[in-house]
């Protein structure tokens, strides 16, 4: 975890517990207009469905589902993405991205309105040789258990942007709980057994977003993925970040995050990214060291 | 004439003719001396030292000196201080000058608890100096106190046109001005974060506040280095007849405060501490707050006071205080972390009286605000260090040449050294790497020349100021595209190296006619230069926002002020009304870009501000009662303050903030006996710019907030009762008198949910999106006992 996610937690702890919050009902003098959403996140990964997604804005307080935007034309340079589902554009079996190539992504709606962007995948940080678990403990501030995920591997010598996540058995964490960070303050180093993502497991967790939040058992398998993002995506997705957290004293006055697609009415963006992981199988949920660092591993 | 060196001439032309002129007078006497409290020997500021027939008078400064020149001849000379009785002093047919000192008694026919307000007199209003708002300490004991801390902060942001940006802060704005844009002293120290517990108290205790001054804007020529107000704070010089003091008990602090004399008559102190101890009560709250946490704060002030002669008054003052947040969270392998943010003031001053019609005031002070941050995170072991430093000196003289003008003139010099922020690994083991962002030094001289003159009805205060400021190595130098805000070059500069300088002449001229004895109409302008600045990430300010001096990539920012008011007495002199209306223009307003991110560490954060220009304007409204038992004030503020910065807000202008269009504060404080009294007061804020989000789209997985151009909308108003009750006895323990006073505070007394932030949130459960307020508090009573002995 980066510095400055220990400062959010640390400020928002001591703040919240003295305020209390309630609804209120608020209305924006501004006037609503819909815009094309786009959520264009390619990889260097063959296994895995390279998906464009695009659906429309919807007015902040109503209640409903994102609208799909379909049958438009998406293509990646001369790759063309088919529509699977309503608003899913999913590329040919085997399509990934490369480094050293600049990739063109080009929207055509029904309507004839136009969209377009450019980007290129960043060489990828950081080479994950192995992870391990260990238990932190539990039973606290609304958590059931926490453990931490150690990293094995090497930062390579140049300032990289991750965004991170784990799976339980395949159950990806949402990717709105990944966390980014920037490897400014370990660039270079060789990693032995650095807590590097923490696991909040909790029954509510489970309820609300699936079995990546379930309490580990022996069998579970734990995959830690580490994206190396570019520099914009990067502030993008603190930007995101930022906002959803909203702590007074440290978030920024609220303003959209800079979209890198050109066209009219348009938000959303076009990243892509260099993946790695790695997977542990969980033995005694209850240790709470890692057993990768003991001296005859 | 259109060339800018021949303007400053003819300004300068201006200046002299004016001043050569104020010297053609009459023959006359000079009387001078210092009027002071009889029982504790504390300087009575603003005390009114008049003749018989009320044609001349004068007020005495803030050190109690004053210096009146009359006709020879026979006279009378009175002096007078609200809740005091009036001294008289026969001047017999004397030539050249006259020391005259006067020790006033208090009023036993005054009640005791009166609240000492400054009193609304004639020669207050017709002085030229407009936006004055002066407290008295004993305001600051009477109010009500949120948690038992009276605090002279939050009388300040009750002042028309003084505006607080968010609920509990103890930041202020003065007529759409930033939170930096205030220079705070201390015994003459500058003050850079005045917050204690994330800055919902102020620093300032207030058992050793003699009095503060607040000028909003129209400063005299000796102030610089901010735009939108100087609060100048002295504290107690400490009592030179006789040993005292105070103990108090409040609800999450106690205070000492005790003074006497060293020598009676010469030498005095002055020592204070106060200590909060919340931390008792945190294992009260186990499981809605991690265990290990720990909180608190202290500040101890200090103050020794030298008459080394007739002439020479030494004062040597210093403040020290602290606050610590520690937290262990081994849930996310957080051992035993902390957070501590400091401040330290030293100064050294020194009142001379070469002669009656000169004296000077020669201070050296040294400031240091610091943030230390330990994190004992399992592996990534590291500590943060932020640090800014302020050394300097002001020297300035005084003149009385005649009983029509008073000339001051002075040279200043500050040197800063900041350290934004150097991050190092703790632990052998961490794998944190250091990182340094360069500290750099700053040197800002000044020197100014100032007049007060008076011309029959029409009062002026002209001046100058010129100050130059020059940012050294040794550092490393950012250099940023100024198109394209993409770093150009690093480069390091050796120790001494002049990386850039800024410097401009800052006239300032302000005149007051009186129209009747009672009524005056008032004008000014002021140009002031702000070379170091502290830019905001978040609304409401946090104690670790960073501050940034102007640099080959900054300029620094610049305000032109023109205010335009009357003032008047009436109702026996017990009501002052007042009605000012201004107009600010400042340049190279900055601002951060849509979505910095935390710029904490951000070796580049310089890079990630944009500037403009900006304009306030408004009118503040006052009507200011003091009568024998009741006194207060009611002011009314109607502002505005728009931002325009070309690279946000696509360009289009937006309103600050900090701006509430409309505030409105009521204080009454009523005496019911000389045992008990009551205060209360209500404020009122329309709400903060803000800006709301107006849709809604998925991006990985989450709702994405789409939102309206900046500061479109406006937060909730906001309005809050405060109530106060004081209970006074008096016993005689041992045969040694000593009383204890309870006061009874309730802070928000009809319990009104304020917002302090408006949050949105979606919930995945119920699949709804909705706005959520937090408030900090409902009704908070507190209580205090102070035993004065």
């Amino acid at each position: 975890m980066c510095r400055p996610h220990i400062l959010l937690l640390a400020l928002l702890i001591l703040v919240l517990p003295s305020a209390c919050s309630e609804e209120i009902i608020i209305s924006s003098d501004s006037d609503y207009e819909d815009y094309l959403a786009v959520e264009a996140l390619l990889t260097d990964r063959p296994d895995y469905p390279q998906r464009i997604l695009l659906s429309k804005t919807i007015p902040y307080f109503e209640d409903m589902d994102r609208p799909m935007v379909k049958g438009a034309s998406v293509m990646v340079d001369d790759v063309v993405f088919t529509e699977k589902e309503d608003g899913v554009y999913v590329a040919p079996t085997g399509f990934c991205c490369h480094t050293d190539h600049v990739y063109h992504l080009k929207i055509r709606l029904p309507d004839g309105r136009e969209f377009t962007s450019e980007n290129s995948m960043p060489e990828p940080g950081f080479e994950l040789k192995d992870i391990d678990y260990a238990y932190l403990g539990g039973q606290e501030m609304d958590m059931d258990s926490t453990w931490t995920i150690g990293l094995w591997g090497t930062d390579r010598d140049f300032y990289s942007n991750y965004l991170v996540n784990y799976s339980v058995n395949g159950n990806l964490l949402p990717l709105f709980l990944s966390y980014v960070t920037i490897d400014h303050y370990f660039s270079g180093s060789v990693i032995k057994g650095f807590p590097f993502m923490f696991m909040m497991q909790s029954a509510i967790n489970r309820q609300k977003f699936g079995d990546c939040f379930k309490f580990l058992e022996t069998g579970d398998v734990i995959t830690l993925n580490i994206y190396t993002i570019d520099d914009t995506f990067y502030r993008y997705l603190i930007a995101l970040t930022m906002d959803a957290l909203y702590i007074p004293l440290l978030s920024p006055q609220p303003a959209n995050p800079l979209c890198n697609i050109e066209g009219d009415h348009v938000v959303g963006y076009f990243a892509i990214c260099a993946h790695v992981d790695a997977s542990v199988v969980v033995e005694d949920p209850l240790r709470d060291y890692f057993k990768k660092s003991l001296p005859f591993f | 004439m259109n060339n800018p060196s021949n303007k400053k001439y003819i300004l300068l032309g201006i200046f002299f003719f004016c001043s050569v002129m104020a010297l053609a007078q009459g023959r006359s006497i000079t009387i001078s001396g210092h009027v002071r409290d009889a029982k504790s020997g504390e300087p009575m500021t603003q005390a009114i030292i008049y003749t018989e027939d009320k044609k001349t008078g004068v007020a005495a400064d803030v050190n109690g000196f004053y210096s009146l020149s009359i006709p020879a001849g026979k006279q009378k000379i009175y002096c007078a201080y609200f809740g005091y009785k009036t001294e008289e002093a026969k001047v017999e047919d004397v030539s050249g000058s006259l020391i005259l000192d006067f020790l006033l008694q208090p009023d036993p026919d005054m009640l005791e608890a009166a609240t000492i307000f400054s009193h609304p007199n004639r020669e207050e209003i017709k002085l030229p100096q407009m936006g004055l708002q002066r407290v008295d300490a004993s305001l600051v004991r009477q109010l009500p106190a949120m948690m038992g801390e009276a605090d002279i902060i939050r009388i300040i942001q009750m002042m028309p046109g003084v505006q607080s940006p968010s609920e509990g802060s103890t930041g202020f704005s003065v007529r759409g001005g930033g939170l930096d844009q205030n220079l705070i002293l201390l015994d003459g120290a500058p003050i850079y974060n005045c917050g204690h517990f994330l800055g919902f108290l102020s620093m300032f205790n207030g058992d050793v506040i003699r009095g503060a001054d607040l000028y909003k804007g129209d400063f005299p020529a000796s102030y610089g280095g901010r735009l939108s107000s100087v609060l100048d704070i002295s504290t107690k010089d400490g009592n030179n007849q006789k040993f005292g003091g105070n103990a108090s008990i409040g609800l999450i602090s106690s205070k000492l405060f005790l003074e006497g004399p060293i020598v009676p008559g010469k030498l005095s102190f002055m020592l204070a501490g106060r200590r909060t101890y919340l931390e008792l009560f945190l294992p009260l709250a186990k499981g809605s707050i991690p265990e290990g946490t720990n909180l608190y704060f202290y500040d101890l002030n200090g103050k020794i006071s030298w008459k080394a002669s007739e002439k020479d008054h030494i004062f040597l003052s210093a403040f020290s205080g602290q606050d610590l947040l520690a937290l262990k969270i081994e849930e996310f392998g957080l051992g035993l972390s902390t957070f501590v943010f400091a401040n330290h003031t030293q100064s050294l001053r020194w009142n001379h009286i070469y002669s009656p019609k000169l004296t000077s005031d020669i201070i050296v002070y040294n400031t240091l605000y610091r943030n230390n941050m330990s994190f004992d995170l399992e592996s990534a072991e590291f500590d943060f260090y932020q640090a800014i430093r302020e050394t300097g000196f002001r020297a300035g003289w005084t003149w009385y040449p005649d009983k029509n003008n008073t000339m001051k003139a002075g040279i200043q010099t500050a040197w800063f050294n900041i350290e934004p922020g150097v991050s190092v690994p703790s632990k052998e083991t961490s794998y944190i790497h250091e990182v340094h962002i360069p500290e750099y030094r700053a040197i800002l001289p000044a020197l100014y020349i100032q007049n007060e003159q008076k011309l029959g009805p029409l009062s002026l205060r002209y001046g100058l100021r010129f100050a130059w400021f020059t940012r050294l190595g040794p550092t490393e130098q950012r250099y940023y595209d100024p198109e394209t805000h993409e770093l150009i070059i690093a480069r390091n500069m050796g120790r001494g190296y002049i990386i850039k300088r800024y410097g401009g002449l800052e006239p300032r001229f302000s005149a007051s006619l009186s129209i009747t004895d009672d009524l005056s109409a008032k004008v000014s302008y002021n140009r002031s230069y702000q070379y170091l600045q502290q830019a905001r990430v978040s609304i409401t300010g946090s104690p670790i926002d960073a501050w940034f001096a102007a640099s080959p990539n900054l300029k620094p920012q610049r305000t032109d002020m023109f205010s335009l008011g009357l003032d008047a007495l009436v109702a026996k002199q017990a009501v002052r009304l007042s009605l000012e209306g201004f107009y600010k223009y400042n340049k190279n307003t900055m601002d951060f870009i849509d979505n910095p991110g935390l710029v904490i560490d951000d070796v580049n954060a310089e890079g990630l501000l944009r500037t403009g220009t900006s304009r306030a304007y408004g009118v503040e409204a006052m009507i200011k009662y003091d009568f024998s038992r009741w006194n207060g004030w009611l002011s009314y503020t109607w502002s505005n303050c728009m931002y325009h910065i070309p690279e946000i807000n696509d360009g289009v202008p937006y309103q600050s903030p900090l701006n509430h269009e409309h505030a409105v504060n009521f204080v009454l404080t009523y005496d019911f006996s000389k045992q008990l009294s009551a205060s209360t007061e209500w404020v009122f804020y329309s709400g903060a710019p803000t800006t709301y989000p107006i849709g809604r789209y998925q991006f990985m997985d989450r709702w994405v907030r789409i939102y309206s151009t900046r500061n479109t909308d406006r937060m909730p108003d906001y309005h809050r009762l405060d109530l106060s009750l004081t209970w006074r006895t008096k016993r005689r323990v041992a045969d040694k008198p000593w009383s204890a006073e309870w006061n009874l505070s309730i802070y928000n007394a009809y319990a009104r949910h304020n917002a302090w932030s408006i949050g949105f949130h979606y919930d995945a459960l119920t699949q709804r999106a909705q706005a959520e307020k937090t408030y900090l508090f409902t009704i908070l009573p507190s209580i205090s006992c102070n035993i004065k002995f």
